[in-house]
């Protein structure tokens, strides 16, 4: 009969040892006594899981008027800011540090024959600064140890009288949720 | 007879029993599994339509004393605007509303301003419902500076007089539309 169980433990270590090798999770059997309470020790492996969310697709950027556009050469700071037509909320779960990106899929965009950089969007989180978007991967600042944050995120544009012409703009926005 | 296992049985299986609950804990497979949501896409995107304008809204025109058959009779004005747009564009005139007491129109010419008898060149007549082409663009612009020369005479009627600069600079009325 101890033959018998000792048998049973060695086949079992050994599976053990095989599938799980790269498996933090580990059982702690107290050492066999003939006096000791007998105890079960529940270990399971809790996966990292960090979920992000935005309330909307899209957004329009909003017509720009005479004053949202300057000449190419001063534009980027002369002109007045477009708003976006809407502030979208970007939210996240996760269960362990994290952090969340922003870049854009393409370094311009515009209608056939224009190249408008993408950097003439600018992105900003709640009432932070504004900084230009680009095809880099940037820290949207939202960033946490763990549990649930949202936050409001806001574009704007500028437009250039000798490269903006009328047409249809449009570009995609990729954001990144990644574990710290 | 009912029997009851013995106990040192039940301490013999507690390893295995132990082990059993941790590898079955484990996820399938050796890896350690994340879910992690994927990069979420988000399209700014925005309709541009033709942005136009002409500053000043109202530009001084000054009585001159260039001479020649385009400012005689009467006397010739100048002045000058600047035309904006982010496609092509077409800077028009008209008069708002038609003055009793003196007629305008605009000349076109070759000769620069400096210099006196104004001699080469066009009138065309000036009314309040039709607007004028008088400079044009089939490219966008920043601030393209045109220069404007109208010659006004005195109305036919008893009360017409030869305008003052002040005058004819609220008769004349100025627009930047698209290059068709």
């Amino acid at each position: 009969m101890r033959h018998s169980n000792l048998a049973s433990l060695a086949f079992i270590a050994s599976l053990l040892m095989a599938s799980r090798a790269e498996a933090q999770c580990v059982a702690n059997a107290t050492t066999i006594s003939s006096t000791a309470t007998p105890s079960i020790t529940l270990c399971m492996q809790v996966r990292d899981v960090l979920m992000l969310g935005i309330d909307a697709n899209g957004t329009s950027l909003g017509v720009p008027s005479l004053v949202n556009y300057g000449a190419l050469a001063t534009y980027a700071t002369n002109a007045t800011p477009l708003d976006a037509t809407a502030t979208r909320t970007v939210s996240v779960t996760a269960n362990r540090p994290y952090e969340v990106a922003i870049s854009s899929t393409q370094p311009t965009f515009g209608p056939s024959g224009v190249n408008k950089p993408v950097s003439d969007v600018q992105w900003r989180v709640g009432t932070g600064s504004y900084q230009s978007l680009s095809t880099t991967a940037t820290s949207l600042g939202l960033a946490g140890t763990a549990g649930t944050a949202s936050a409001a995120l806001a574009f704007r544009s500028r437009w250039a009288f000798e490269r903006d012409r009328p047409g249809v703009y449009s570009t995609t926005v990729v954001l990144t949720l990644s574990a710290r | 007879m009912f029997s009851i296992p013995l106990l040192s049985e039940l301490r013999l299986l507690r390893v295995p029993l132990a082990l059993l609950l941790a590898v079955g804990a484990v996820p399938a497979g050796s890896a350690y599994a994340q879910q992690i949501d994927p990069p979420r896409t988000y399209t700014l995107a925005t309709t541009v339509g033709g942005v136009f304008t002409v500053t000043p809204l109202v530009p001084v025109l000054a009585r001159n004393s260039q001479s020649g058959n385009l400012c005689s009779p009467g006397a010739c004005y100048t002045g000058s605007v600047t035309a904006r747009g982010n496609s092509g564009w077409q800077l028009q005139v008209k008069l708002v509303p038609t003055p009793l007491e003196f007629t305008v129109a605009f000349v076109r010419t070759t000769v620069p301003a400096s210099v006196q008898a104004v001699n080469s060149g066009t009138q065309t007549w000036l009314n309040s419902t039709t607007w004028l082409t008088v400079a044009s663009s089939t490219s966008s612009s920043a601030g393209a500076d045109i220069g404007v020369m109208f010659n006004a005479r005195r109305g036919t009627a008893a009360s017409g007089v030869l305008p003052t600069g002040a005058q004819l600079t609220q008769a004349v009325m100025y627009r930047v539309v698209s290059f068709p």
